[in-house]
């Protein structure tokens, strides 16, 4: 035992005397060689309960950062899978409020987080430092201003679908200018599989900035509330000098004044704290929070209305309401309808009638709020955990939710409204009108006629985006049928007739799309309304063009531009109009067409961005006809500048995968091949590469998956030749199901890929290899997805494509699979289908034969 | 002294492969030791993991119905043969140095390689303090070691100079404890 008692005397030695502080002090420095992960540590800035956080150096750009280090206790695959999760998530955010993550790597057993370096004051350091240095009234203004932008930060982190969850004032740096920088967002957090606060032992937060629900007997569920209450304690300490909740108290007794105790007011502590900003702070921080701002951009809207001057909201509404297409167009319609929508116990769409309604009526109005809150929330969430990403999903739940809830027909109209108005504004039209669908057959027969209009019109509108032209024609009549019984003002009778036109032309039936849109032009111009009047006469440019009336079209279009540039206010439509112009010009043949096209699609996109901001993901299609309407006028750098405009401010930003964004790598990744640089072209491998993988995430349609990839692999070989081309496709399908795809199955994809090589103009050798490859993937279709599946049935017709390569003797398999997998295709898809052509034209070549 | 009827140590549950909690909290616990020392007898970062990789490697074959006992040295001993060893590999494989192996280790060598494990105790033993004590005070002992005067500690935690003086001795009492308990998970009977 000599051994040990070296041990015991060294040990005995050190913390004898002072030596143990230097020997921990260095033991806990960075190693000499002075790296962390790559980054060369210059000091420590801070010793923190969770780690330690060095000022460092980037490689190669020298540029400073904060390098923080976490040792992991133990390597938890499920936190750091969440980790990494969130930290991609959040790596994608830019927000000039949010502190930039570089990198998250592990290192050494430990967790390193890198961001942008900031040069700032913790926000209660801050906020004192405004109050000592400037006026009373100044300093209110700064502290509610710097609150603002912190609670947009918040709100745009959630919205990517990352929640902070450890929100205080040493992660919130601020500037000498002011502007708040956001850190250390929820990482620590997903280190901790419960996600919540409380532990018996080793508290891992800061307890004096928990939520209510967090500090729990049971602990509760943490949300964007959560966040919220943390915004609020924030505005607390910066208005009222001290911490709401004083953390030196024994934990046990901070817990209960965090669940029991309402802080004193701001106002009452510091005179000169306005008393409605005090409201704002003690709002955010109300113990249930059903009662607290719903969501952080709520807040920042009430502090953006305080530093206005306009008054706070008392009862804000939703954010599915602010969106609300019935306040912002006609406020005396929307006073009309609300006012019934209120009668028939919907909920108000406006301030003004929120005083009016009774207190139960509020309630219920705010349950419903909190119940779509908690949906977006647990959205975000189960996105920013990678598991449930679209839209639909949002839906789904809600849905079964409602099976849960004791609600009667007038709660679950309203419910459907609210989902309904969420799902427009992401973008998704199917949903948005199915949910319209059915709330429509939950009103009364005897709900007034305005009531009906408006829903049906909602219905009408959001079926137009929904990509099913016959739904879109019925419920377009519908709300014309209303509109001609005289439910409707002139305006929105000739705004239901022009929606009709839109909807008869999309189903092909010309006559009936002229008809409606003559009763529009009357009835436009009956009304004066110089809005109407233009997007009367954009969609009129467009029939004319279907009908072959070319120069009637262009003139049409031109007056649609021209009622526009007249208008004496900017009409909320006008980005509609627009495109609905250009789009008419396009294709008139005269040689100015696509150059004025694009024109009028730059003001269009424009004018989308002040509609919905530069992020919404409705602005992609905006970008790709842009760009398409560049390329064609022959511009095609600026068509590629426009592409990747809208991938830097729209794709980007988006957390789930779109079709529309693998679109328009698709379309980038053709852009950069057509440069013919060796760069481009590795980009545009990557970015197809990515399309694909996108495309196969979202189960996208066979054909849709088979032309990106056909292309992607027709591409690739075209600048690296068919050997990279042949790699490209097998080793597709792996990362593909790495995409997190368990429904597409690789064998599936991996056999498109092989046909098309084996079809392309250098054919890829045919080859036992080759074979037994198919072979596996025919199986693994079979068995994931059943013998008689779309993608066994393209298994076989590659299989048999290979096989008739091989030579004379495999050509009668090759038959039998051919004419097999061919005859089931057609039955199933008629023959109007082009993707399945390769396998009917292999099936005859082979009958012939 | 009794020995208690033991919980086996960690060195003892390492005689396990399968053993997979004990293996990873060794290797998280030791791995920054074997690297800073690597570093510290000049190889680069790289290397360096790699040489404390290949410790870790050997040892599993090495622990398999291994009976560390006190007549075969302290497993500390162990551990720093092993980490020699690999560190000359690596260096006879960049044929930057002799590839002979040492046949007694330098003083300077030992000397350092005992620092480095004393530090790794230190380190094990703070990580270990910031996860169970109250963060008040390991937030207090933070500021210390960041080397904060305790006027200024106790000032900033609104506390007596007194009370920062006891939570430095609680927590530095705490701290020789565990790195006994530490040292002591490496005994093999």
């Amino acid at each position: 035992m000599s051994g040990d008692r070296d041990a015991t005397s060294v040990v005995d030695g050190l913390f004898g005397g002072e030596g143990w502080v230097d020997a921990l002090r260095s033991a806990t420095a960075p190693p000499p060689g002075g790296e962390i992960a790559g980054y060369r540590i210059v000091r420590v800035i801070q010793r923190g309960a969770q780690g330690t956080v060095y000022e460092g150096l980037e490689p190669v750009t020298g540029r400073r950062v904060a390098v923080k280090r976490m040792p992991l206790a133990h390597v938890d695959a499920d936190s750091v899978a969440r980790f990494d999760r969130e930290a991609r998530a959040l790596a994608r955010l830019e927000h000039p409020s949010v502190v930039r993550l570089l990198a998250a790597p592990i290192d050494d057993g430990a967790r390193i987080i890198v961001t942008e370096w900031v040069d700032g004051l913790p926000f209660d350091e801050w906020a004192d430092a405004c109050w000592g240095r400037s006026e009373a009234a100044e300093a209110v203004r700064s502290v509610a201003r710097c609150a603002g932008l912190a609670a947009e930060a918040i709100a745009a982190a959630h919205a990517a679908g990352v929640m902070h969850r450890d929100l205080k004032p040493s992660n919130v740096l601020v500037t000498a200018d002011g502007q708040p920088k956001v850190l250390d967002f929820g990482l620590a957090k997903a280190l901790d599989a419960s996600g919540t606060v409380t532990r018996t032992q080793g508290f891992a937060g800061t307890p004096a900035w928990s939520a209510p629900e967090q500090v729990a007997d049971r602990p509760g569920r943490v949300d964007a509330r959560t966040d919220v209450h943390a915004l609020g304690l924030l505005l607390y300490r910066g208005l009222a000098g001290r911490a709401a909740f004083d953390g030196s108290l024994p934990i046990a007794l901070l817990f209960e004044d965090i669940r029991r105790t309402v802080p004193r007011e701001p106002c009452r502590i510091r005179d000169s704290v306005p008393r409605e900003l005090s409201l704002v702070a003690m709002r955010a921080l109300e113990k249930d929070p059903a009662r607290r701002y719903l969501s952080a951009d709520a807040m920042a809207l009430d502090l953006g209305r305080f530093l206005r001057g306009d008054a706070v909201s008392v009862h804000p509404p939703s954010v599915a309401y602010h969106a609300s297409k019935f306040v912002r167009r006609h406020w005396a319609m929307a006073l009309v309808v609300a006012v019934a929508l209120v009668a028939i116990g919907a909920g108000a769409a406006s301030a003004v009638l929120a005083r009016r309604e009774a207190d139960a009526q509020r309630r219920r109005s705010e349950e419903r709020q909190a119940f779509v809150a908690q949906l977006v929330s647990e959205q975000a969430e189960a996105q920013a955990a990678g598991r449930a990403g679209l839209p639909g999903d949002l839906v789904r739940r809600a849905l079964a939710g409602l099976g849960d809830r004791d609600l009667g027909p007038d709660e679950e109209r309203s419910l459907r409204v609210q989902y309904a108005e969420l799902l427009s504004r992401l973008g998704a039209g199917a949903e948005a009108a199915a949910q319209y669908r059915t709330a429509m057959e939950l009103l009364p027969a005897d709900a007034p006629d305005a009531v009906r209009a408006a829903m049906q019109r909602a219905l009408a509108e959001a079926s137009a985006e929904a990509g099913d032209p016959a739904a879109a024609r019925a419920d377009a009549e519908a709300w014309a049928a209303l509109a001609e019984r005289g439910a409707l003002s002139t305006v929105e009778h000739a705004e239901a007739m022009i929606l009709l036109a839109s909807a008869c032309a999309r189903t092909d039936d010309m006559a009936g799309a002229g008809r409606a849109i003559d009763r529009a032009g009357a009835l436009a111009a009956e009304s004066g309304d110089s809005a109407v009047v233009a997007w009367h006469a954009a969609v009129r440019a467009g029939v004319l063009r279907r009908l072959g009336r070319e120069a009637d079209s262009i003139a049409s279009a031109e007056a649609a531009v021209a009622a526009l540039d007249g208008a004496a206010a900017v009409p909320a439509r006008e980005a509609r109009i627009l495109r609905t112009a250009a789009l008419a010009l396009r294709r008139s043949g005269s040689e100015d067409a696509w150059p004025r096209s694009a024109e009028l699609l730059r003001r269009s996109l424009e004018a989308k961005v002040r509609e919905v901001g530069p992020r919404h993901p409705a602005l992609l299609p905006a970008y790709m006809l842009l760009a398409e309407a560049l390329d064609r006028s022959g511009r095609r750098d600026d068509a590629l500048g426009a592409l990747l405009e809208g991938e830097q401010r729209v794709a980007r930003g988006l957390s789930w995968p779109d079709v529309r964004r693998a679109d328009m790598q698709r379309w980038i990744s053709q852009l950069l091949l057509a440069k013919g640089e060796a760069d481009s072209a590795r980009e545009a491998e990557r970015r197809l590469r990515e399309a694909v993988e996108e495309l196969v995430a979202l189960e996208a349609a066979p054909e849709r998956v088979a032309t990106t990839m056909a292309l992607a692999i027709g591409c690739i070989a075209d600048h690296a030749g068919a050997q990279a081309a042949s790699e490209f496709a097998l080793g597709l399908p792996g990362s593909a199901v790495a995409a997190g795809s368990a429904a597409a199955g690789r064998g599936y994809f991996r056999a498109m890929a092989v046909d098309v090589l084996l079809r392309s103009a250098q054919p890829l050798q045919a080859d036992s290899r080759v074979e037994a490859s198919l072979r596996d993937a025919l199986e693994d279709a079979r068995g994931m997805h059943g013998p008689e599946s779309d993608h066994a049935l393209v298994c076989e017709s590659s299989l048999a494509r290979c096989l008739a390569a091989m030579g004379a003797a495999r050509v009668p398999e090759a038959r039998e699979l051919a004419v097999h997998a061919a005859d089931a295709l057609r039955a199933r898809h008629g023959d109007r289908r082009s993707w399945i052509r390769p396998a009917e034209s292999l099936a005859d070549r082979l009958r012939g034969g | 002294m009794p020995i208690p009827a033991t919980q086996p140590t960690l060195i003892e549950r390492l005689r396990d492969p399968a053993d997979q909690e004990a293996w990873q909290r060794f290797e998280s616990g030791y791995r920054e030791l074997l690297v800073r020392f690597a570093m510290r007898r000049g190889l680069q970062r790289p290397d360096a993991e790699d040489v404390a990789q290949a410790v870790f490697v050997a040892m599993v074959t090495a622990m398999q119905g291994f009976t560390l006992d006190a007549s075969r040295g302290r497993f500390r001993d162990y551990l720093f043969r092993a980490v020699r060893n690999e560190i000359a590999r690596s260096r006879a494989r960049a044929a930057s140095a002799p590839a002979s192996l040492e046949a007694d280790p330098g003083t300077a060598e030992e000397r350092d390689f005992e620092d480095e494990w004393m530090a790794h105790h230190l380190r094990a033993a703070l990580d270990h303090l910031r996860r169970t004590q109250p963060p008040n005070s390991v937030a207090v002992f933070e500021r210390l070691l960041a080397g904060d005067a305790v006027a200024a500690v106790a000032a900033a935690f609104d506390m007596s100079a007194e009370a920062v003086h006891k939570v430095k001795q609680r927590m530095r009492d705490r701290m020789r404890e565990r790195v006994r308990e530490q040292v002591e998970q490496e005994r093999a009977p």
